[in-house]
């Protein structure tokens, strides 16, 4: 067996025993499968939702897009910097509060609970499960490509392997396993893509001679509006390129269920600074090799072999097949929490909620494991039969979600008086609208972002929708007001705290929760 | 149904809470209409050595926190009053006697070291042990459109505040 194949079975195996290690913990409730005891904390819970979030794309999709536009595709990198950071700011702390008031274990249970709603536990989990489907597929797609260009397997068996022990940790260990193998995986999808670029900029004499060689090549290589300046003029393009990936994320179940687990509402200000650290660090570098690409690898057939190819240049067989650990780790790490979420979502939404409404708790964690099984088996063999193309099939999948989830989730605790109407209007027009835009390539004719245009649907669905049905009970603007969390006390009253009874101010406001009707002695 | 307590005296009454407060603040209305009291330990210690600080030995008194065991040392003797509260409004109290008076004796050991700047401080001789409650009022504020509200626990002996 070559060596740089062995380094990938063990890179393998160590992921399977994270899983398996991590399955007798997961057994404990439908809280600790589904969501870690919602004790995950801060450097785990941002390193997750980065590598989560970026998906097989990053490192095929992401610098073929580079390669075949020039500096066009940083608009994407922008996005994907910023993406992290924008999620955990806006959502982060009153979801986390309100899906714990709500007693909500999945994003889609969620918004059935904040909206009282079933029609929108239905239409929510019809989306959810097609395009995370979708998106599973696409990143099936992206293993078994990966892996067998990576070992020389045949494709087929390079999909049942990879996708095989993504299965087998996910189902064993359950959401645990899930961020704690995304965490390591953030690492060294960082530590790979960054010794190729250090190497790649040596090569090409840096960020200046990379441009200079990139001018000299096609100036349009150095503008934003991709080769031949093909998109000159259409800021609708330009900008819903970075919107996509900046708040697009906010819209992705599988990513937003992040916010739901984490330890406090205190783990957000961290995980804010580790999202920000390692974006910073990781999110242009792929787009950069892809830059790279264009100056050395000028014949490169396939495009979205940018790096793997790059990597083999300039490194020996086992090293290179070291830092190609990286192309893996963000397949696996998009692919598992994907997994989870589908089967979450089949589990808990479709059959708890629908089939058998008083299934215990040993039974829920058992059909949470089938459903996990059902659709990694169900990936497997669609990854195995038809593969299209993984950009496409991704960027569908991502801006349909994106643009029927995102606005519900924002105006679940932004929005006080947000009912189930307006947010039934906001998800399938925003669904349907990017759909549209996509499938029959409205941007061409309009110089408008599939996301952008199903963003505005959905907004304006959710405002017209709201004009609609029942408004929010008394009990639910309760909950609303309290997810916003302690409120923000005026200027003049603040100046004046005294920090030195902190300690009793503290057990104070929790004897005032145990016991609201207190009156003591009048004076 | 009532405790007899030792509490200290309410030196801020409510309406002078409020009207201090609409004072700082005249854009938010503040309503004070809650009590609550909160346990304390208090232990007086007789100096046996004389210092330059103390040339006649001289007391020291400290309070513990009757629920963090935080120590503090008091400038004045606290004036105790026995009353009749309340026990819903009775915070009650999570360190035992036994183990504030060990808090106690290790903090005003600390607080002697360093503050008379000496490795080794005077004998202290245990002179009086007290529990008692110190009243806080629980004020609620908020804007005039009764949203933004926000809560405040104020210190009715000393009128400091923090918010709950």
């Amino acid at each position: 067996m070559k060596d740089d194949v062995l380094i990938f079975l063990i890179y393998l195996f160590l992921l399977l025993c994270v899983g398996l290690y991590f399955s007798r913990k997961a057994s404990k409730s439908p809280n600790s499968y589904l969501l870690g005891d919602r004790k995950v904390g801060p450097a785990v819970t941002a390193l997750t939702m980065q590598s989560t979030s970026m998906s097989g794309f990053m490192f095929l999709g992401g610098p073929a897009l580079a390669f075949q536009h020039g500096w066009y595709a940083m608009m994407y990198a922008i996005g994907d910097a910023g993406g992290g950071i924008i999620n955990l700011s806006v959502l982060g702390k009153r979801m986390r509060r309100m899906s714990e008031l709500l007693g909500a274990l999945s994003p889609i249970e969620y918004l059935e609970k904040r909206f009282k709603s079933a029609a929108v536990r239905i239409v929510g989990s019809i989306i959810a499960t097609v395009f995370l489907f979708a998106y599973v597929f696409a990143q099936f797609l992206a293993a078994g490509k990966a892996l067998e260009s990576l070992t020389g397997w045949k494709y087929e068996w390079a999909v049942v392997v990879g996708v095989g022990v993504i299965v087998i940790y996910t189902v064993a260990g359950g959401y645990l396993a899930v961020v704690w193998t995304d965490f390591f995986q953030a690492l060294v999808m960082l530590v790979g893509v960054a010794c190729i670029l250090v190497v790649a900029f040596v090569h090409v004499g840096g960020l200046s001679g990379l441009n200079q060689s990139l001018g000299e090549m096609d100036p349009s290589y150095l503008s934003i509006w991709g080769e031949d300046y093909i998109y000159y003029g259409q800021w609708g393009v330009i900008l819903g390129s970075s919107l996509i990936y900046m708040i697009g994320y906010m819209g992705l179940p599988h990513v937003v269920v992040r916010h739901m687990s984490m330890e406090s509402t205190k783990t957000v200000k961290s995980a804010t600074l580790w999202s920000a650290i390692y974006n910073q660090l990781f999110a242009y570098s792929p787009y950069l090799l892809g830059l790279v690409g264009i100056v050395l690898l000028p014949n490169l057939s396939d495009p979205e072999m940018v790096i793997p190819t790059l990597a083999y240049t300039f490194f020996p067989g086992v090293v290179a097949a070291l830092l190609l650990s990286a192309v893996m780790a963000a397949i696996m790490s998009t692919s598992d929490s994907i997994l989870m979420q589908a089967g979450t979502i089949l589990s808990r939404d479709v059959y708890q909620r629908f089939i058998n409404k008083k299934a215990n708790p040993t039974k829920m964690i058992l059909i949470s494991r089938l459903s996990i099984l059902f659709a990694g088996i169900t990936g497997i063999l669609v990854a195995v039969i038809q593969p299209p193309k993984v950009f496409d099939l991704v960027v569908f999948a991502f801006g349909t979600m994106g643009n029927s989830f995102m606005v519900p989730y924002i105006a679940a605790v932004y929005w006080k008086k947000a009912n189930s109407t307006g947010v039934l209007c906001s998800m399938i027009g925003g669904g349907i609208t990017n759909i549209l835009w996509t499938a029959l390539d409205w941007q061409a004719i309009t110089g408008l972002h599939p996301f952008l245009a199903g963003l505005f649907i959905s907004v304006i669905g959710m405002i017209i929708g709201n004009l609609f049905g029942n408004p929010p009970t008394s009990d639910m603007e309760e909950i609303f007001e309290e997810a916003k969390g302690p409120r923000r006390l005026p200027k003049k009253v603040e100046q004046n705290i005294a920090q030195d009874i902190a300690p009793e101010a503290r057990v104070i406001s929790d004897f005032m929760k145990h016991k609201p009707s207190v009156q003591g002695v009048q004076r | 149904m009532n405790k007899i307590i030792y509490s200290e005296n309410v030196r801020f009454d409510h309406h002078e809470l409020k009207l201090v407060f609409e004072k700082t603040d005249a854009n938010n209305l503040f309503h004070v209409n809650q009590l609550v009291f909160y346990p304390y330990y208090y232990f007086e210690y007789k100096l046996e050595r004389k210092s330059l600080f103390h040339p006649k030995g001289g007391m020291i008194g400290c309070t513990i926190d009757g629920i963090n065991g935080i120590g503090a040392i008091v400038n004045t003797f606290p004036c105790f009053e026995k009353q009749a509260i309340q026990t819903d409004a009775i915070i009650p109290g999570k360190i035992k006697s036994a183990d504030a008076k060990v808090i106690a004796k290790k903090f005003v050991y600390d607080t002697i070291s360093y503050k008379m700047k000496v490795f080794s401080p005077p004998p202290i001789i245990l002179t009086m042990k007290e529990i008692f409650y110190r009243p806080y009022w629980i004020v609620e504020g908020g804007d005039i459109y009764l949203e933004n509200k926000f809560m405040l626990t104020v210190d009715a002996v000393t009128g400091k505040y923090h918010p709950l």
